[in-house]
């Protein structure tokens, strides 16, 4: 059984109304943005799942729901065989030990007025594990290559790179099954990111604690991750291991998006094959129909306007969501 | 110091800049005494983490340091003339005409109250040119980078432009007036990789369109090789690599510039190994050191890292193009690089 399976997920928001209650009302088309769109997937423990897309695309909602700071609109999120999507109170507190966020930001996610110590203790005390917790902070900091000594100190004493690792080590002061990481590299300068993402994979490697990794930049997700799911317009449109998404991409955006990344060797990057998409991402207040990458797909088909593309399973355990790869790949 | 005189006069030539900041802690010393040039039509990189100094050198040529900083040292010379000692008048004449530039951020470089055609009209207009001429220059402008139904996207306002095509607009205003020199600061950092690629093809275009030169602030490495012609390693305020693309990004040789690509995971390879780093953090510019400012996190340092400062030379007497600055350019160019 899979630590994390996740059916069907949907999110609606009510789309922003103007200042001056212009735009659509309730219950009109328009007003609401599906952010995610009937996503399902799984996260066995221990492993590392890559969440990857644009700006818009509703990783960083799916990440959130995961988590219950959003309450889905449909769908089922199951924790360890339990449904936890309609939890509340002591339930919803019990699961949120076992499931915990690295944010973004290192600068806004950690309270400037309190010391580090007591950041990490934070979570031990809502949890009622304030016992011996002094002793868990130093191992904590410890754990994630900061002093001990430093418990004492306050946020703005610290660079981007320590504060993302005192953020790590909040994450895992309950010693969860599961960590969220909402692009957890990406306020980082290369020669400190690395250092962040080699953290991650040891502590992954000595504590055995799934990662939910979000991110946009495909170098840091192909490095870090066992599967890679992509997303476009809240829908996943491929799913795969590492290696089969990027030396094998199936769907025409998982194409364009590896082919739109620069190689830092000039010599490669000549040679590079570029799919260069046409336009932006559609609004998610009125997605396209049918398959919403169809506006920006050069192969693009009438089938493609008019069927929604299901994710389907090939007989490798991939999955693709492209009714011209789905129709080929039957026909073989 | 050192000039590579590829052409006999170089469009920019920046001599000994030096820029410091003043805090309450003291000095801050964000460019110490950089050199380079850019010659007519050429693309050249400045790379390096944040705090490297590689924006305050952009914005020092522009002459738009903002305090508490100033220049304390060095001079920026822009086709013969020195612009460093230029009456601000004079200056203003020569910024957005004769050197533009392109900011980061495009929502926040672009005024929200007005028309986007306007905008770029007005970026004419101000350099002398007709209302009616810079009309219709604005709208050929708006199609060379890509913007769709040009005479009816002018009339609406920033907030009604996605990410992407906000940078397409500061691109058009900034070769509205056909100059001389580009510069563009982190242009695609905050745009998305697919919209990123239309983007700097644009910038390409526009380039091509002008004859201008372009000077790309970037921290991305991948950028460079795919638009630079020669790239100069910045870190803690000085220039301590330069050379060709080819040179410098295949054949690196200062350890900060090694350190900087391995540290790149890449997209090829899927080894789950721990990537290089470099250990550390940068140093705090408050001080200026007589050593080499990587030492306290440089594998290869040796006492005479840390008592003098290396100077950028010649790698190899042959060519005279990539320098380096580290006492130990002779070994580096030994080992090899894995990458």
């Amino acid at each position: 059984m899979a630590l994390l399976e996740i059916e069907n997920l949907t999110k609606d928001f009510d789309a922003p109304t103007s200042y001056f209650g212009s735009g659509p009302k309730r219950g009109q088309p328009g007003a609401l943005i599906r952010a995610v769109d009937n996503v399902s997937l799984e996260i066995s423990s221990g492993e590392t799942l890559g969440v990857v897309g644009e700006s818009g695309c509703g990783k960083s909602t799916l990440g959130r729901m995961i988590l219950r700071l959003i309450d889905p609109t449909s769908g089922v999120i199951r924790f360890n065989g339990q449904e936890i999507q309609n939890l509340q109170g002591r339930a919803l507190r019990n699961i949120r030990q076992r499931i915990q966020i690295v944010f973004q930001d290192p600068f806004s996610s950690l309270d400037p007025r309190m010391r580090v110590q007591e950041i990490l203790a934070e979570p031990l005390i809502v949890q009622g594990q304030k016992r011996n917790a002094a002793k868990r902070i130093s191992e904590l900091l410890t754990m994630v290559g900061l002093d001990p000594a430093f418990g004492a100190r306050y946020p703005h004493e610290f660079s981007g790179g320590q504060r993302q690792r005192i953020g790590i080590a909040r994450a895992l002061a309950l010693n969860p099954d599961l960590v969220v990481l909402d692009e957890p590299v990406s306020a980082l300068d290369v020669s400190i990111q690395a250092q962040v993402l080699n953290l991650l994979s040891e502590l992954q490697n000595n504590l055995g604690v799934a990662f939910l990794f979000i991110a946009h930049d495909l170098a840091v997700v192909h490095h870090i991750s066992d599967r890679i799911a992509v997303m476009y317009l809240g829908r996943v449109i491929e799913t795969g291991t590492a290696n089969q998404i990027y030396s094998d991409p199936q769907h025409p955006y998982t194409k364009a998006l590896l082919s739109a990344v620069p190689d830092p060797n000039p010599q490669k990057e000549r040679k590079r094959e570029r799919i260069v998409l046409s336009g932006d991402l559609p609004s998610s207040s009125a997605p396209p129909s049918g398959c919403t990458f169809r506006t920006r797909c050069w192969l693009a088909e009438d089938i493609c306007t008019a069927q929604i593309p299901l994710l389907v399973m090939n007989p490798n355990g991939r999955q693709v969501a492209c009714h011209l790869v789905n129709a080929r790949s039957s026909s073989d | 110091m050192t000039i590579i005189s590829e052409t006999p006069t170089p469009l920019l030539v920046v001599d000994d800049l030096a820029v410091e900041f003043a805090t309450s802690s003291g000095a801050v010393h964000a460019v110490n005494g950089i050199s380079f040039t850019v010659a007519a039509g050429e693309t050249v990189a400045i790379v390096g983490e944040s705090g490297s100094g590689k924006s305050v050198s952009a914005l020092a040529i522009m002459g738009l340091i903002p305090p508490p900083g100033h220049q304390t040292h060095g001079a920026v010379r822009f086709a013969r003339q020195t612009l460093t000692d230029m009456p601000d008048r004079h200056y203003r004449t020569l910024r957005g005409r004769n050197i533009a530039m392109i900011f980061q951020d495009p929502l926040s470089s672009l005024n929200p109250a007005f028309r986007v055609g306007d905008q770029i009209v007005e970026a004419m207009t101000t350099h002398g040119t007709a209302k009616a001429e810079a009309r219709t220059r604005a709208i050929e402008l708006m199609d060379l980078v890509g913007i769709a139904n040009a005479p009816l996207r002018a009339r609406d306002f920033p907030h009604q432009f996605s990410g992407g095509m906000r940078q397409r607009v500061m691109i058009a205003m900034a070769i509205a007036n056909r100059p001389q020199l580009l510069i563009a600061d982190e242009p695609t950092t905050a745009l998305d990789v697919t919209i990123q690629a239309q983007v700097l093809d644009v910038l390409q275009a526009a380039k091509k369109d002008t004859d201008a030169a372009l000077l790309l602030i970037t921290h991305d490495l991948g950028v460079v090789a795919g638009m630079a012609d020669r790239v100069l390693v910045m870190y803690a305020g000085r220039i301590i690599e330069q050379g060709s693309v080819d040179e410098v990004l295949i054949n690196p040789i200062h350890p900060y510039t090694r350190g900087l690509l391995a540290a790149l995971p890449s997209l090829h390879t899927n080894s789950r190994a721990p990537l290089p780093t470099i250990a550390g953090v940068p140093p705090n510019l408050l001080s200026d050191r007589e050593a080499c400012a990587l030492a306290p996190r440089c594998e290869f340092a040796i006492d005479v890292c840390r008592s003098s400062r290396p100077l950028l030379e010649a790698v190899s007497s042959g060519r005279e193009s990539h320098q380096a600055a580290c006492f130990r350019a002779h070994d580096m160019a030994v080992l090899k690089v894995d990458k």
